[in-house]
């Protein structure tokens, strides 16, 4: 083995087959690396650079697919090969779309293995980063020569376009020009990779300099722009420079200082850049956390996927379960903005929302609170489109409000059929206004097979509409697995559909199957609502365990029910309390929620048994700790479980 | 819910449980009937008719109690059911007070 050996990066999570691999590589003379997953990978090709990357496409959580599209777009071309199971063509071309550059099928074969080392070890152009790329093309720094720099040039006036255009093809530069913003963003929609530079006069019909200034360095980073006009007034110069132009050029001076100047960006870039990717690297791994589940148990009926497009800002996601009386509160939000500010926004967002969230789960007011707070920062440019659930998975029951965000889409299945109905959307954005009564609202009932669909503004209603139907057998077919719904959505989505944003989508799905399994109850506060609350929980009882003694447990019952009458709800007879009942053949559970906060259990109980024999124990505890099997309190939920038998 | 006098002893009966929705009633009646009726010796509690004792009506029970003792009478439970024996057997009644438990029904 030499220092010229080729380094390989193998990324499996078998084993056995990355045993396999090293052993082949090793013998002919690559040194070797192991990565079990995507993340591990991301993290040793930040620390070290490869010649080859060999990646399997199936892994869990970072699959194979999505780490090579962030080695992308950290701005890496080392060689990927994708190794994998997966031998159809259109598997080979996903391969490809996520940046592969090699298809190696299992099970290996060694000759294409080797073929493929070969190649790649001793190809003219060893693994690089688009900044030194970049960088080597700068020949003679005193005097600047830019062959094989392609230029987009946007300038409507022919004599100026003509003048620039020998200009800079003098330079060395490889020329394309448009006349105006709007035809600029459709070549590079078309192909961006094809540019290195554009070179636009600020002023031109259609979308100006600002506007593509403002696009390309949001959609296509790698693109240095450089704006050029007769006259800047100071605003409009920190306006392009806080958007990123990497150089403004007088335009009496055009044919002297467009050199100077793109010289001086280009090296200036070529420095900057493995910093950025670096960052860039960070910030997507900061963004995997925006979308999360508040629960550490995986709930059975609400399902996200995600797909990233910026290195910034993006879509936010997050449940929450408030009580054991199943209220789970759900949040999705999208923040303007993919600039490291609009990170920061999401992150102060999830601040917020993380402290606010419990006392204010009604959604209305939840976006109240938000807002006030957003508004308190002053960043103006920055708002927060956002939607916000209560979910009351008992009743399957749901208060929807949006602010800024899409309607939701509800999907009912009838038979062989699947129904749509889009509910309103829009409402103002957080941060925006100080108002309070610019958002909507809607009473949704989730009822059996159905389910409400939620995305973000880089997701539509009508294309989401028309990807479920697409995929209907998903929904219709028993034996369809319903894992992972989301993320098949989404594929198929983008499949169909180009992305032009970060998209999230998450299903929330009817848990009335549940409902019919539990026994629910809810009364307001009243003494003579708890002696019919008791008469029903009592005859429910004796319908499913008629020979059960339920004296002393109907007792203890009544009193966590007075309990939360009294303590939790205050007496106010608007207040609910729901009961909620789970009867096994071993025993029960009963459910009792009040609109409270809960209470200390175990102190309560040490004051409980300090009482004398014939008093009643801080908040009944003494009858209900003496005839329950257990007591839990959450928040505003007491849960009794009796043993039977 | 009525009271009367014998030989002697006031009887107090609810008729109905005491739980916490009847208790106001019960408690304002029986409080009133006791303030009118001071020449007896003894209050019995008639507990026929009595299903359901929570704690409310444990506390009416020992309010009760505490009444008349501080009047120097004596204060007893009859006709208990088997559920209310059972309560007042958790809070110990029994080392307060006399119950008797009612006949068993043929």
């Amino acid at each position: 083995m030499t220092n010229n050996s080729p380094s390989i990066l193998v990324v499996d999570d078998n084993p056995f087959n990355r045993e396999m691999l090293g052993d082949i590589l090793k013998s002919n003379g690559c040194v070797v690396d192991n990565a079990n997953n995507g993340k591990e990978a991301l993290d040793k090709i930040s620390a070290k650079t490869y010649t080859i990357i060999i990646m399997d496409m199936l892994m869990p959580g970072l699959d194979g697919f999505e780490t090579t599209k962030q080695i992308r777009k950290m701005g890496l071309k080392t060689p990927v090969i994708a190794h994998t199971s997966m031998s159809m063509k259109k598997d080979r071309r996903r391969c490809m779309e996520a940046g592969c550059d090699e298809f190696l099928p299992k099970p290996i074969n060694t000759n294409s293995l080797l073929e493929l080392i070969n190649k790649y070890s001793t190809s003219d152009s060893p693994p690089d980063t688009e900044s030194t790329a970049l960088k080597k093309k700068i020949q003679h720094p005193d005097d600047p020569s830019f062959s094989d720099l392609n230029v987009l040039l946007i300038e409507e006036d022919h004599a100026i376009r003509n003048e620039y255009i020998d200009v800079l093809q003098s330079m060395g530069f490889t020329v394309t020009f448009v006349p105006n913003g709007n035809e600029a963003l459709n070549r590079l929609e078309n192909n961006a990779k094809q540019f290195d530079l554009i070179i636009s006069n600020m002023f031109t019909s259609g979308i100006d300099g600002l506007g593509v200034l403002n696009t390309t360095k949001r959609e296509y980073p790698h693109i240095l722009v450089f704006i050029y006009a007769a006259k800047f007034d100071p605003e409009t110069l920190q306006l392009m420079l806080q958007l990123g132009a990497d150089g403004i050029i007088p335009k009496s001076d055009f044919n002297n200082s467009i050199g100077k100047i793109v010289h001086t960006a280009l090296s200036q870039s070529s420095h900057s850049r493995s910093n950025q990717a670096q960052t860039a690297f960070q910030v997507r791994q900061s963004q995997a956390r925006l979308t999360q589940y508040g629960c550490s148990k995986p709930c059975q009926f609400i399902d996200m996927a995600f797909s990233t497009l910026h290195d910034a800002g993006g879509d936010m996601a997050q449940c929450r379960k408030f009580s054991q009386s199943d209220q789970c509160g759900v949040v999705l939000a999208d923040v303007s903005g993919h600039d490291i500010l609009s990170s920061y926004i999401s992150a102060v967002f999830l601040g917020i929302l993380s402290s606010v969230w419990n006392t204010h789960q009604d959604p209305l007011s939840l976006l109240q609170i938000i807002n006030k707070e957003l508004l308190k920062m002053e960043e103006v440019n920055y708002h927060v489109c956002t939607t916000v659930l209560l979910w009351d998975q008992n009743k399957s029951h749901l208060k929807i409000a949006t602010a800024g965000n899409p309607g939701a889409l509800l999907l009912t299945q009838k038979e062989d059929h699947l129904t749509f109905q889009d509910f309103e959307g829009g409402g103002i954005c957080l941060g925006l206004l100080d108002r309070d009564d610019l958002y909507t609202f809607q009473d949704v009932h989730l009822a059996k097979n159905s389910r409400l669909f939620l995305f973000s503004d880089g997701m539509s209603t009508s294309k989401l509409q028309s990807t479920i139907k697409q995929k209907k057998m998903l929904f219709l077919s028993e034996a369809t697995s319903k894992r992972e719904l989301c993320r098949r959505l989404l594929d198929a989505y983008m499949d169909s559909w180009s992305q032009d944003d970060d998209m999230i989508l998450l299903s929330l799905e009817s848990t009335q199957k549940a409902e019919e399994q539990q026994l629910l109850y809810s009364f307001y506060s009243d003494y003579k609502e708890v002696d019919k609350a008791c008469k029903w929980i009592s005859n429910q009882i004796f319908k499913h365990i008629p020979d059960l003694d339920t004296d002393m447990m109907m007792l203890s019952i009544r009193e966590a029910l007075l309990n939360a009458v009294e303590h939790g709800n205050n007496y106010d007879k608007n207040a609910l309390v729901e009961v909620n009942l789970d009867l096994q053949e071993t025993g029960l559970r009963i459910d009792i929620a009040d609109q409270g906060t809960g209470f200390d259990l175990d102190k309560k109980l040490v004051d409980s048994k300090n009482e004398s024999g014939f008093q009643i124990g801080k908040r009944g505890l003494k009858i209900i700790h003496a005839f329950a099997d257990k007591i839990e309190v959450h928040g505003g939920t007491t849960r009794l479980y009796f043993s039977v038998g | 819910m009525k009271t009367y006098k014998s030989n002697g002893t006031f009887f107090l009966l609810p008729e109905t449980d005491l739980v916490a929705s009847q208790m106001e009633e019960i408690r304002d009646y029986f409080m009133k009937e006791l303030r009118d009726n001071t020449d007896v010796e003894q209050v019995t509690l008639d507990a026929a008719g009595i299903e359901i004792v929570d704690s409310l009506g444990v506390n009416l029970i020992i309010g009760l109690y505490r009444h008349v003792s501080t009047e120097s009478k004596k204060f007893n439970v009859i006709n208990a059911g088997d559920k209310f024996m059972k309560v007042a057997n958790f809070f110990r009644f029994s080392t307060l007070f006399d119950i008797e438990k009612a006949p068993i029904d043929e």
